[in-house]
């Protein structure tokens, strides 16, 4: 009994961590580049999901081409995150407050345009499931689309860990999140290179969406709200400027909080609390995260 | 002897300073401005004695004092101070169910109830500034945001019936007054008093002390502000007048519910209404708060829902934050003082 909880709990667990390590990361990235503390990213998780099941009941044609609609629904996500960064933030980055603000209130318009469209109820949307097939490993069945769910989480992580550190871009990237004026100065654009981390970032967002959310229930508009406080929690945890870090940080956050979920009482209502303690308790006791560099300022 | 003669002097230096302030505050643009206004809010509610007027037309003024108690409040904690605070409703709405759960439970009058749970608000806003002394900027916001999702959940999720009452929250709450006109000049003179009270803090030493917090705290740690204890102050004036307009809209409303109290609408309106008057400027509140009430109250006469009424001040939050963070007020108010100088010939 005791065996087959604990499988479930790293069963849940290393799902929701895959996941949230995608988001995280992007989240992370633009905290990292720009000193943007972007409140719109987990509204661009939560977009995606809708978008596909949008597309998915318009027409016949986009439902038997899949892939398609992934890769179109993957371009519109990038361009809301470039267009959100060219539009609302760039011209603000003077005003720190400002700046939370308005990505506050682009979260907000994207979540109650989604509401006004679908409403507030859970949607089922299993069209797009990666697999059918359910296997039962110790006592704990387990949909073999969850299991893809992780492994191409975890390949998606890698790809980007090589293109961060290996490509001219990521080179570039880095350069700038360390240091933006000596950056400048050598010749990058930093204010390009910002644009590029949105786009990235709201791709890896809504690639994470494609991932989770066939299969599982789109949980109402507002359910960006989570993941947003849960990649903060990550960043927090983790540490800036750590891929590992994040990552990693991201599985121990699940971990702890499918443990909530399987083995206390009432878990369902405490889990909401996990990254609360967590992002408090590591302010409190150490600032820079587990993998952090610096300080935070 | 000669001690009590001086602080007589200084008395009545005081008294002959004061008067002179309010005698050329009143000769002064904003001055007149404000009494203009002081005189037709308090006349408005006898320019007809129609029905729907008195019980339709004239609440939406009460909604306007209290949004603009609560907008202010905000301003206190984010424009004043510069401590982020996203989890406003959480003020606002404790402070509803402390004083809904009084009057239900014990049968305490309402002002007693208003009075405790404006105290209980205050020692909410308390604990609440505790992190923030050690926590900053987004890490901050995120804080509060997320606390007040989870309150939100707790409450929602709960039983019916005290102690947490569950999703339907309390019903039953008697009005402030059962005549809105009553209500409405309740309402009137404690937002003349809370907005007495927020200028002069504003302008005051601790406004200052609070505007040197927001614009460099090392700086102002260097030259000897105790930091925690201003940003613990500032906490607890912001808490205290949003649990104020809690209180009085839990009453106004005669229920305390999750969703209409605690959610996080309400304090995106608080950020809304500030934003439009401009942050940081107390007053600007008034402007935005007026804003607010009466484009909603135009937009749901035309017809349009609830839902979509949010979405149009979403808009207008983007585009005042874009292209106009000094807010409404501030550009709209020079334009006006032209004008009054080309008027007066200055």
């Amino acid at each position: 009994m005791f065996a087959s909880d604990l499988l479930e709990m790293l069963y849940v667990g290393s799902a929701d961590g895959a996941i949230t390590a995608l988001v995280a990361i992007g989240f992370s990235l633009v905290y990292g580049v720009g000193g943007v503390t972007n409140l719109a990213h987990g509204a661009y998780f939560m977009l995606a999901g809708y978008m596909l099941l949008w597309i998915l009941t318009w027409g016949p044609i986009f439902s038997e081409l899949i892939w398609l609609s992934v890769v179109i629904v993957l371009v519109i996500i990038a361009f809301i995150g470039a267009l959100s960064y060219l539009v609302l933030i760039k011209p603000l980055q003077n005003s720190h407050i400002n700046m939370i603000l308005i990505t506050f209130a682009f979260a907000f318009f994207l979540e109650l345009i989604v509401k006004e469209i679908s409403g507030t109820q859970p949607e089922p949307i299993d069209q797009y499931k990666l697999s059918d097939i359910i296997v039962v490993i110790g006592g704990v069945s387990m949909e073999v689309r969850v299991l893809l769910q992780i492994i191409i989480g975890l390949i998606t992580v890698a790809i980007f860990g090589l293109f961060i550190n290996k490509s001219k871009l990521g080179k570039s990237i880095r350069a700038v999140s360390q240091d933006k004026e000596a950056a400048t100065l050598m010749g990058i654009n930093s204010d390009r290179i910002l644009l590029y981390t949105f786009i990235i970032a709201s791709f890896l967002a809504g690639f994470a969406a494609y991932l989770a959310i066939p299969g599982a229930n789109l949980m109402g508009p507002s359910m960006g709200w989570n993941y947003l406080t849960n990649s903060m929690a990550v960043v927090i945890l983790g540490g800036l400027g750590s891929l590992t870090g994040s990552v990693v940080a991201a599985f121990i956050l699940n971990y702890a909080m499918s443990f909530t979920l399987v083995f206390i009482p009432k878990g369902e209502i405490w889990t909401a609390i996990v990254p609360m303690v967590v992002i408090v308790v590591m302010l409190l006791v150490r600032p820079r995260g587990i993998f952090g560099k610096k300080e935070l300022k | 002897m000669e001690v009590k003669m001086i602080s007589k002097k200084s008395i009545k230096n005081k008294v002959s300073g004061t008067q002179n302030y309010l005698t050329t505050w009143i000769k002064s643009f904003s001055g007149s401005l404000t009494i203009f206004c002081l005189i037709i809010l308090s006349f408005l509610p006898f320019f007809s004695q129609d029905r729907a007027y008195v019980s339709y037309f004239i609440p939406q003024f009460t909604f306007f004092f209290i949004y603009a108690i609560f907008a202010a409040s905000w301003d206190i904690a984010t424009g004043l101070a510069g401590q982020a605070n996203f989890g406003q409703s959480i003020f606002f709405g404790l402070a509803g169910y402390i004083g809904g759960a009084l009057i239900i439970e014990m049968g305490v009058p309402s002002w007693i109830a208003i009075i405790i749970a404006v105290i209980g608000a205050t020692f909410i806003g308390f604990l609440v500034g505790i992190p923030a002394l050690k926590i900053k900027g987004p890490y901050l916001m995120l804080v509060t945001l997320v606390l007040s999702f989870i309150i939100l959940r707790v409450l929602a999720t709960s039983h019916s019936g005290p102690p947490l009452y569950g999703y339907e929250g309390i019903s039953g709450l008697p009005k402030l007054n059962p005549n809105p006109i009553i209500e409405y000049f309740i309402l009137f003179i404690s937002l003349i008093v809370c907005f007495i009270i927020m200028m002069s803090i504003s302008k005051s030493k601790l406004g200052t002390i609070l505007r040197s917090i927001r614009d460099d705290e090392i700086g102002s740690e260097a030259s000897g502000i105790n930091t925690m204890k201003y940003k613990l102050i500032a906490f607890m004036l912001c808490a205290l007048f949003s649990g104020l307009a809690g209180i009085y809209f839990g009453l106004h409303y005669q229920t305390v519910n999750p969703a209409g109290n605690l959610s996080m609408t309400i304090s995106f309106l608080a950020i809304i209404m500030a934003a439009l008057g401009g942050i940081g400027t107390i007053r600007g509140s008034l402007v935005g708060a007026f804003f607010y009430v009466f484009l909603e109250f135009v937009l749901v006469e035309i017809g349009l829902d609830m839902d979509v009424v949010h979405i149009v001040f979403s808009i207008i939050l983007l585009l005042v934050i874009r292209f106009a963070s000094r807010g409404l007020l501030a550009p709209l108010l020079d334009r006006l003082r032209d004008l009054w100088d080309v008027l007066l010939g200055r």
